[in-house]
């Protein structure tokens, strides 16, 4: 699961991420997904109010395959579940890493937030 | 619902075809599943219709990045390419930008003075007005006062007429003197040509009365220094102050750029009363709406109304002209001529690199098959080859849009002062636009077919190196022949026509003016009304004085004056009536020349007497006429005694005694028929203001000059210097603007010349490199070298030999849209194709020697062996 052999970008490189980009991430981080189920997931989890286009979808599984963050899936999931034409992705090693560093980014953008009271102070 | 679903399924899968192939085929699948999940989902059809706008909408936004995407990959690549084969890349661009640039000069040249508008505001609207006589031929003359009062009065679509006299002043006062070339031009004038002054007013109607001038920004500059000031300021032409009310704008050339003042007219009592006289130039504005043809239906019903009413307009018609047509006329069939060339010259260019992008399309066969074997369809590959081609074309553009500048330029200084417009000719942002996007068309255009040969399916045989010389790759050496036998053709066709230019040059300059130039210097004096008009005679006095003078200077074989030289536009013309005929007869021209003149210029009398020092004011009231006014008006009656009168029947000229029949003179140009002409002698008209001086010399011309300055500056120290020309100059000058035209054409089709003889040499070095294991053989079984040289030869030969027979007859075809356009260019003839033949045959031989040397040095064994 190594990233492809790029000139060896650190995951700060990449930063920040499109949004759209690390919804999809984050959507494959629980496990492998296909493209509508990514499209689902990521629908669900913002309570119907993030709804991407396939072709805005596939653009960006295009760059995130090409960067390494994700590869098409090798392993298949249980046979109940699979569809033979469906296309499964996985997040990688360095996808994990990227997705990590730009939700910490976020964290600390938030505790900014915060702290100059442009949010309410947790309790 | 099934069926529903399967339409908007349809739908999306036509708007998937806007992204690239390759995206595509491999995420097409999967993008159409997705949209049909998303579909599912939605029960009602509204719900099913928004997911189907939202799905097509997401296409179009992400497509176009895919493209782009893609574009930059393909770049990358293309660079890399181009870099590897550096020399072939750098012959395309060069060969490319010399194609691009010729085009981008020439298209400069002719956007700008055929098609850019005027500045003139509605200049469409704006026409020129001619005296048209069909019977005798001519269709623009000028016009006289009382008709333009007509024509004011009697047209309905024509918001305003205004004319022009041109004259020529003394412009004296703060400075040096100067002479000036001026316009007289009638109140309306400016409201006409649609010009506001860029400092101060324009003349207006209320200012006839007054002398008032306005002067161009030229003018200004050069005398006063662009000061604001210069208005209110009085001006001294000819002794008379005239109220400076405005200063034009630099880019108001009319009616030409040698203009530096306009002046009210004031037409005196004869002018006002005289209808016969063609002295008046007329432009007019047409009422909105209005077209030219429109108008000029009107002007012909009143043409045939004052034709009734007036004998002098007895067949007289009005001939309304466009201003751009008109001002243009001169120059578009050259311009159109260059720009066929430049054309000509660019394809040659484009196809040779066309022909290079095949032959090396060959070489990537193995490349081209790998990609393909790697799963890139023909297009993805179609593609990256194309792209490489627009980078070359665009590199060729951006060095052609450089050359073009410089062409410009060069232009520009070179070009003859007789063809000053150039000066205004600039590359500007449209051109530049133009140029960049002619080298991307022609990129793709060249680069497609290219392309599109070398992905011709044939994977399997390219890879597994059956790269043996038959087959395909006699295919592409035959396209690249037919490439060569059209530029062969092209160049065939741009040479004939560029030397039957240069003969129609070669033929005007020998055409006998009827007259000897040769050794014969010109001065052009006007003398000040101011000083000069009072008492009668005084004019006549002083140019008598002065040629005394010059027949007194060492080396002076003879000198007299004359109205003109005999060369230029059209002197003064009228009806006459002629004693003993019933009616006026139509225009002869009348030049005042003194005894000496026409001895001076070697024009011989036929028949009678020359004019002589006893021909006085007082004296019987005398002319010649030349022997086509001889032939057309006296129609074989002896015109040695009879009288005429100028002006017709009602004037109230002088009867004038016809004294003797001298030889015609080609003024109108040597291409041209000899008009009916009279000379009077300059005694019986005193006031002719200005004379053209003719002096024969022996000696040596400048020298000749500078005593010709002294002698006027004996006589009058205030008269303004002038230019002392000799007359063979001011021949020159009449065909200089065709002979740079024929230049410049020669140049291109040389440029044209070499270019294919570069392609011709392309063909036959990569026939040599594909037959070379033959030609091996060939000189192994013992052929001698000469043989296989003249294979090769002959090879070249029979390409030039179609293309030349093609081009030949595309000349012959052309060389009568030539002769519509330039009618003094003759018809093509055995000599232009012999001429034509031998030149390509040479540049074929030129071409054909090198690969062929290089046939015969093929070693067999290397040959055979690399096989």
């Amino acid at each position: 699961m190594a990233p492809r052999q790029t000139a060896g970008p650190t995951p700060d490189d990449l930063l920040p991420l499109s949004r759209d980009a690390l919804d999809v991430l984050v959507s494959l981080a629980d496990g492998d997904r296909h493209g509508y189920a990514i499209l689902q997931d990521i629908a669900e989890r913002s309570g119907g109010r993030v709804r991407l286009s396939p072709s805005t979808l596939y653009a960006v599984v295009r760059r995130l395959l090409e960067s390494g963050l994700i590869i098409e899936s090798a392993e298949r999931p249980d046979p109940e579940h699979d569809d033979e034409r469906r296309r499964y992705y996985t997040l990688t090693a360095a996808g994990r890493q990227v997705a990590r560093a730009e939700a910490r980014r976020l964290e600390q953008l938030i505790a900014d937030a915060r702290a100059c009271g442009l949010l309410p102070r947790r309790g | 619902m099934a069926s529903r679903e399967h339409a908007l399924a349809g739908l999306f899968r036509w708007a998937l075809r806007l992204y690239p192939a390759a995206f595509r085929d491999e995420y097409g699948r999967e993008l159409r599943l997705v949209f049909v999940d998303r579909l599912r989902a939605q029960s009602g059809s509204l719900g099913r219709l928004a997911v189907c706008l939202a799905a097509i909408g997401g296409v179009l936004r992400h497509a176009p990045e895919e493209h782009a995407r893609l574009f930059a990959e393909d770049l990358r690549y293309a660079r890399r390419l181009l870099w590897r084969d550096a020399w072939v890349t750098i012959v395309s661009v060069a060969t490319i930008g010399l194609g691009i640039g010729t085009t981008c000069a020439v298209f400069s040249v002719s956007k700008s003075l055929l098609l850019d508008a005027l500045p003139y505001a509605n200049a469409d609207r704006i026409v020129t007005v001619w005296v048209s006589n069909p019977r005798q031929g001519f269709d623009r003359d000028f016009t006289s006062y009382p008709r333009l009062l007509d024509w004011r009065e009697q047209s309905r679509l024509v918001e305003a007429f205004a004319a022009f006299t041109l004259r020529r002043f003394e412009l004296t006062g703060n400075g040096e003197p100067e002479s000036l070339n001026a316009a007289s031009v009638t109140g309306n004038f400016f409201h006409v040509m649609g010009t506001r002054a860029a400092v101060g007013r324009q003349l207006r109607p209320e200012d006839e009365p007054n002398p008032t001038c306005v002067i161009s920004h030229g003018l200004w500059q050069r005398r006063f220094a662009g000061l604001p000031t210069v208005l209110g300021d009085r001006v001294v032409l000819d002794g008379i102050p005239h109220t400076v009310v405005g200063v034009l704008p630099a880019d108001f050339h009319f009616p030409d750029r040698e203009t530096d003042a306009w002046i009210s007219l004031q037409p005196g009592p004869d002018e006002r009363a005289q209808r016969s006289g063609f002295w008046l130039g007329s432009v007019a504005r047409l009422r909105p709406g209005t077209t030219v043809a429109q108008a000029q239906i009107e002007m012909d019903a009143v043409a045939r109304r004052l034709a009734r009413t007036h004998a002098a307009d007895r067949d007289l018609g009005v001939t309304l002209v466009g201003l751009q047509d008109d001002l243009t006329a001169p120059l578009r069939p050259a311009l159109l001529t260059l720009t066929a060339a430049s054309i000509g010259v660019l394809l040659i260019a484009c196809s040779n690199v066309a022909a290079l992008l095949i032959g090396r399309g060959r070489v990537r066969r193995r490349e081209v098959a790998i990609r393909a074997a790697l799963g890139a369809g023909r297009w993805r590959v179609v593609r990256q080859l194309v792209t490489e081609a627009v980078v070359l074309f665009a590199a060729g553009g951006i060095v052609g849009l450089l050359l073009g500048w410089l062409g410009l330029r060069w232009l520009v200084a070179t070009a003859p002062p007789h063809l000053a417009q150039l000066a205004d000719v600039t590359l500007d942002g449209a051109m530049v636009a133009f140029t960049l996007a002619l080298a991307l068309a022609t990129g793709v255009v060249f680069g497609l077919f290219p392309s599109w040969v070398a992905t011709r399916p044939g994977v399997a045989e390219a890879l597994t190196g059956g790269d043996k010389g038959g087959g395909r790759g006699a295919l592409s050496q035959r396209l690249r022949g037919a490439i060569v036998v059209g530029q062969v053709a092209i160049t065939t066709l741009v040479l004939s026509v560029s030397v039957l230019l240069v003969g129609s040059v070669v033929r005007l300059q020998r055409v006998d003016p009827g007259f000897a130039p040769r050794g014969v210097l010109t001065v052009r004096l006007t003398l000040p009304e101011s000083r000069y008009a009072q008492p009668p005679g005084r004019r006549v006095r002083f140019f008598e004085d002065l040629l005394v003078r010059l027949r007194a200077v060492p080396g002076v074989v003879s000198a007299g004056g004359g109205s003109s030289v005999l060369i230029g536009p059209l002197p003064s013309s009228n009806t006459l009536a002629i004693e003993g005929v019933n009616e006026d007869l139509p225009l002869i021209t009348t030049d005042v020349v003194t005894p000496d003149f026409l001895e001076s210029l070697r024009v011989p009398v036929i028949k009678g007497r020359r004019l002589t020092a006893a021909d006085r004011e007082g004296g019987l009231p005398v002319a010649l006429i030349n022997e086509t006014a001889a032939r057309r008006y006296w129609k074989g009656r002896d015109p040695v005694g009879s009288r005429f009168q100028l002006g017709g029947r009602d004037s109230d000229a002088p009867w004038l005694t016809v004294v003797g029949v001298v030889a015609d003179t080609r003024r109108a140009g040597a291409e041209r028929e000899p008009y009916a002409e009279s000379y009077r002698p300059l005694a019986q008209v005193p006031g002719q203001p200005s004379m053209t001086l003719v002096v024969r010399t022996a000696g040596d011309h400048a020298a000749m000059a500078g005593a010709v300055r002294s002698a006027v500056a004996e006589l009058d120290r205030s008269l303004p210097l002038v230019e002392v020309a000799t007359l063979d100059a001011l021949l020159d000058r009449r065909t200089v603007a065709r002979r740079f035209n024929a230049w410049l054409l020669s140049a291109f089709s040389t440029t044209a010349m070499a270019l294919t003889a570069v392609g011709l040499y392309g063909v036959l070095a990569y026939l040599v490199i594909l037959r070379r294991r033959e030609f091996a053989v060939r000189l192994a079984l013992g052929a001698s070298p000469r043989e296989i040289v003249e294979l090769v030869v002959f090879q070249g030969f029979r390409l030039t030999a179609v293309g030349a027979v093609l081009g030949t007859l595309a000349a012959w075809l052309a060389a009568r849209w030539v002769q519509h356009l330039l009618p003094d260019v003759g018809p093509g003839s055995p000599t232009t194709a012999l001429i034509v033949a031998s030149l390509v045959a040479a540049a074929t031989l030129g071409a054909s020697y090198v690969p062929a040397r290089r046939a015969i040095r093929v070693d067999p064994v290397t040959a055979l062996r690399a096989e």
